[in-house]
């Protein structure tokens, strides 16, 4: 062989150190110091920016105080159709109430809420630091503390409501080790005590009035309205007990209980002591004296510049400028070939259940033959402005949004075919083919704005509280104080302004009906009246066992313990915090 | 801090600004160690000549997102750096020239890498609070229409290496009285029930990156003609074929496409379940020229001093055992190996004719 060369060589060892400065100034932020610099940047910085996040938790997809409220309850549903919005019958199974620890919605809102409290928490101690500088008025930073506790108060009572056993932090530098679970009942008295010890600090303005300087803030009767949603829930929020039947089994079976731990509480506003019933009643009157009515139209409470309505007490608001928060309610639910009169493009997906058409009275007969010969009739006007229902119209003139190779040519919404899924349909007759993209009454009630940038985009501020669910809510307080003279008065009010008859006499159902024509759609409030009331766990129209589900959903199952009335603690919160326990029954 | 919208404040239009994510003041430079070891050598007159390299390296105070609780922290991610990380592995490299004289010439080069990849350790202390991380972090995910429970397909998780897949394991078909079939998976946790949480019915089922790398390249030579390739591999992994989970699924059949072989499987839903895990070894031949190279005096012109034609094929075949359109895809970056509609990479042919002045 011929020679060779060999040659071994390289040996290395290395050891590296990188270093260098970790200081950025990024031109999309700022450091915090230059925040606080004025009273108007301490406003602005420490109250106004928890303005803007909260405003973005009541509506628009999924994670919301709206889905979650609303579409549990029985007014309102996602349906699957076909192959929309089945999405892993997600929709579905919040209506049939299938939902799991890992629900991604339930862990949104639970961190969202959370995220926005610990803001809160922060915004305090830095008020108190400036409070502490002497720089500006003391008086001024009290009534911003004021405001930033009510927002905290308002979040943690939708999490009392939501999750029952919820921990209670109200420092910004609390550590793992102390994010403790309160029990239901400490919970709830913790918000009941915040916003009782707030009302008198807080201004008597008008937060709906963009002109004022509270418009969308924290004012008296913000409070009184977030306080009597708080009282007339007390008798179900003060129990730690909540899945031994208390809750379930419908009105007769739990009113009286119920009734009975509302008289139990106790709170304490402005000296004065009073039960849950009579807490409510009374914050009703507060409102009414702080310059509160109802509306002489109810329509205008919904109309493009509804700022200077006289009834809404507290709005998300909503303009195409300054705050332009967008809300995908509506172009979630239109069907698309109806906003595509208008240029814009739709979802195609919430309807309302037929249990909410039936409270209405809605009367719709069908000539499948020719669509535009049938008739769809409500004597009730609001219906016809909390929906668009039979052919698809625009501000009330109707246009023509049908698909001309369809057998059934007419774009009409069919009502009381509307139910929670079709995925699963035979779609050979051309009949559940229709159905399948135009069954269910849409939403409306506020105005539609062609004139916005966006379809997303609107006018008109979203209500959050108003007076009519105040005087509502009074009539179930004077029922459940056996005062029923005083309760069908309060409910007459409401009637009578919308042109409807008076009625003789109401009980739980007639006044949760009543909610229903009222408010449908726009309050967040119908899964906590339901609870109350022992409904939310009951089988209806359109729930029911064996009910029409997706493959992939599941079939509506009966809860007769009530464990279902509180949400699953999300699995990612007890992974990463041990002192958390899960709620019963899951 | 960061803008989070718009106020008005006496009349005026003023831009609100809010915290944007969890502070951490401790922050610093990740820190890696490294020790390599190498042999280059060549014999028989540089004829055949190689180099073999072992390396080891750790990674220290490994930069994450940890996932923290919300309460106490504002948001559900805080920045930290905590972990740790090693790369292990051997690279060889060869080149052999066996055939060189004057008409006739053949080199042949190739080189492998074994690599090895493992998270020694992700949690630690942040401000005296231990932050552990959830057991099992998801780095990629695939949804579809019909499928949005637990969506996670691709993991990391201390002790193993990245990119690792962990997936329900598949257990036959469930059929209905109609006849239409869904999938069933095993109850892993033997806990009676199937949970498709991170921690629930899943099993680890194979990494995403190649163990081994490997390239092959050679080129021959007589008189005036040249063939040349290059062929490179990778092994040891597995591919998730999402995209014929997602076109498999009848039930959102006619709004949505299905595959042709979807009506002989008859499945009706969409699940993540490891039926639809592949093996992903391959060897994609990249390119094979033929050239032609006109010597200058043949031609007889003063100013051309050569010619050369050449016809190329680039990305001639790939040689795979996986049914989905192709193999190569981003299975060496983090949360890489998912096959969510990869378009392969196009054949070319190309003849070249280039001319030396």
């Amino acid at each position: 062989m011929k020679k060779f060369i060999y040659s071994a060589v390289v040996l290395a060892m290395t050891s590296m150190l990188f270093g260098c400065s970790l200081e950025e100034t990024p031109l999309s932020k700022f450091d915090e110091g230059e925040a606080y610099k004025s009273s108007t940047l301490v406003y602005v910085n420490t109250v106004a920016s928890l303005y803007n996040k909260l405003n973005s938790r009541f509506k628009g997809g999924d994670d919301n105080y709206n889905y979650m409220s609303e579409f549990t309850a029985n007014v309102l549903f996602l349906p699957g159709r076909q192959g929309d919005w089945v999405d892993g019958g997600k929709h579905q199974n919040a209506f049939l109430h299938r939902w799991d620890p890992s629900t991604d919605y339930i862990r949104n809102l639970w961190n969202n809420s959370y995220s926005d409290i610990a803001l809160c928490n922060a915004s305090l101690k830095k008020l108190e630091e400036i409070k502490g500088l002497g720089s500006l008025d003391e008086a001024v930073v009290n009534s911003y503390m004021a405001e930033v506790r009510g927002i905290r108060a308002f979040y943690y009572m939708w999490l009392v409501d939501f999750f029952g056993r919820i921990p209670i932090v109200t420092s910004p530098d609390a550590g793992i080790g102390d994010v403790k679970q309160s029990s239901r009942s400490e919970a709830y008295g913790f918000v009941r005590d915040e916003i009782c010890d707030i009302i008198p600090m807080l201004p008597s303005a008008k937060s709906q009035d963009v002109n004022s300087e509270y418009y969308a803030r924290m004012t008296k009767a913000v409070a009184y309205a977030m306080l009597a949603r708080l009282a007339i829930n007390a008798a179900v929020f003060s129990q730690d007990n909540w899945n031994q039947g208390q809750f379930t089994g419908g009105i007769a079976k739990v009113e009286a209980g119920v009734t009975a731990a509302g008289n139990a509480q106790k709170i304490t506003v402005n000296g004065k002591t009073m039960n849950a019933w009579e807490t409510v009643v009374y914050c009703q009157e507060q409102i009414k004296a702080e310059g509160y009515e109802l509306a002489a139209s109810f329509k205008d409470n919904f109309k493009t510049g509804n700022e200077s309505s006289k009834e809404n007490i507290f709005v998300e608001p909503m303009d195409d400028n300054v705050h332009r928060t967008s809300d995908t309610q509506v172009t979630r639910s239109l069907h698309y070939n109806h906003a595509k009169t208008i240029g814009f493009s739709s979802w195609n997906g919430t309807a309302a259940t037929v249990h909410a058409l039936k409270v209405f009275d809605y009367k719709e007969n069908l000539d499948k033959n020719n669509l535009s010969n049938s008739t769809f009739e409500c004597e009730d006007p609001r219906f016809d402005i909390s929906f668009f229902n039979g052919p698809c119209s625009v501000n009330g003139v109707i246009v023509n949004a049908g698909v001309s190779e369809d057998k059934y040519p007419e774009g009409v919404y069919i009502g009381y075919e509307a139910r929670n899924d079709f995925s699963t349909d035979d779609y050979s007759d051309p009949w559940g083919l229709y159905l399948v993209k135009w069954a269910g009454v849409r939403i409306k009630k506020y105005e539609y704005d062609p004139t916005t940038s966006g379809q997303n985009y609107f006018n008109a501020d979203r209500v959050i509280f108003r007076y009519a669910d105040m005087l509502l809510l009074a009539a179930e307080a004077q029922y459940r104080l056996g005062n029923m003279a005083a309760a069908t008065e309060l409910v007459n009010q409401v009637r009578s302004r919308v042109g409807m008859p008076d009625v003789n006499g109401v009980d739980l159902q007639s006044i949760l009906d009543e909610k229903i024509r009222e408010e449908i759609w726009e309050t967040m409030g119908t899964r906590g009246d339901m609870v109350r009331c022992g409904l939310y766990t009951e089988a209806d129209e359109d729930k029911y066992v064996g009910v029409k589900h997706a493959i992939v959903a599941s079939d509506w199952v009966y809860d007769a313990t009530g464990y279902t009335t509180v949400f699953p603690i999300p699995v990612t919160v007890l992974s990463l915090n041990s002192n958390l326990t899960q709620n019963p029954g899951y | 801090m960061s803008p989070n919208g718009t106020t008005t404040y006496n009349g005026a239009t003023v831009t609100t600004y809010a915290l944007d994510s969890n502070p951490n003041p401790d922050l610093k430079w990740e820190t890696k160690y490294t020790f390599d070891a190498g042999i280059d050598f060549s014999m028989f007159r540089r004829r055949f000549s190689g180099t073999i390299d072992a390396y080891m390296s750790t990674t220290r105070d490994l930069l994450y997102t940890y996932q923290v609780p919300v309460p106490p922290f504002t948001y559900t991610s805080l920045l930290a750096n905590m972990g740790e990380m090693s790369n292990n592995g051997i690279e060889i490299g060869l080149h052999a020239a066996p055939i060189e004289t004057k008409d006739m010439g053949l080199t042949l080069q190739g080189n492998v890498a074994f690599q090895k990849n493992k998270l020694v350790s992700l949690s630690g202390t942040y401000n005296g609070q231990d932050l552990t991380t959830s057991k099992y972090i998801a780095l990629n995910s695939a949804s579809c229409n019909g499928l949005t429970s637990n969506t996670n397909v691709v993991y990391m998780t201390e002790g193993y290496p990245v990119n690792i897949f962990r997936l329900p394991v598949h257990d036959g078909f469930k059929t209905d009285d109609t006849g239409k079939k869904t999938y069933q998976v095993k109850d892993v946790n033997g806990d009676g029930g199937i949970t498709l949480d991170d921690e629930g019915d899943r099993e680890f089922l194979g990494q995403a990156t190649p163990k081994v790398f490997a390239s092959f390249g050679g080129t021959f030579r007589y008189k005036n003609w040249d063939l040349s390739t290059q062929l490179n591999g990778g092994f040891g992994h597995h591919i998730y074929n999402f995209t014929s989970l997602r076109l498999s699924n009848l039930g959102a059949f006619p709004t949505y496409n299905v595959l042709k072989s979807a009506e002989e499987l008859g499945v009706y839903n969409a699940q993540h379940t490891s039926y639809w895990l592949e093996k992903g070894d391959y060897v994609n031949i990249e390119y094979i020229t033929l050239g032609y190279n006109l010597p200058a005096s043949k031609l007889g012109l003063n100013y051309i001093k050569g010619l050369r034609f050449a016809l190329s094929c680039n990305n001639v075949a790939t040689l795979t055992g996986y049914s989905g359109l192709t193999p190569i895809l981003n299975n060496a970056t983090i949360g890489g190996g998912i096959d969510n509609n990869v378009f392969p990479i196009m054949r070319t042919y190309t003849a070249m004719l280039s001319v030396k002045f």
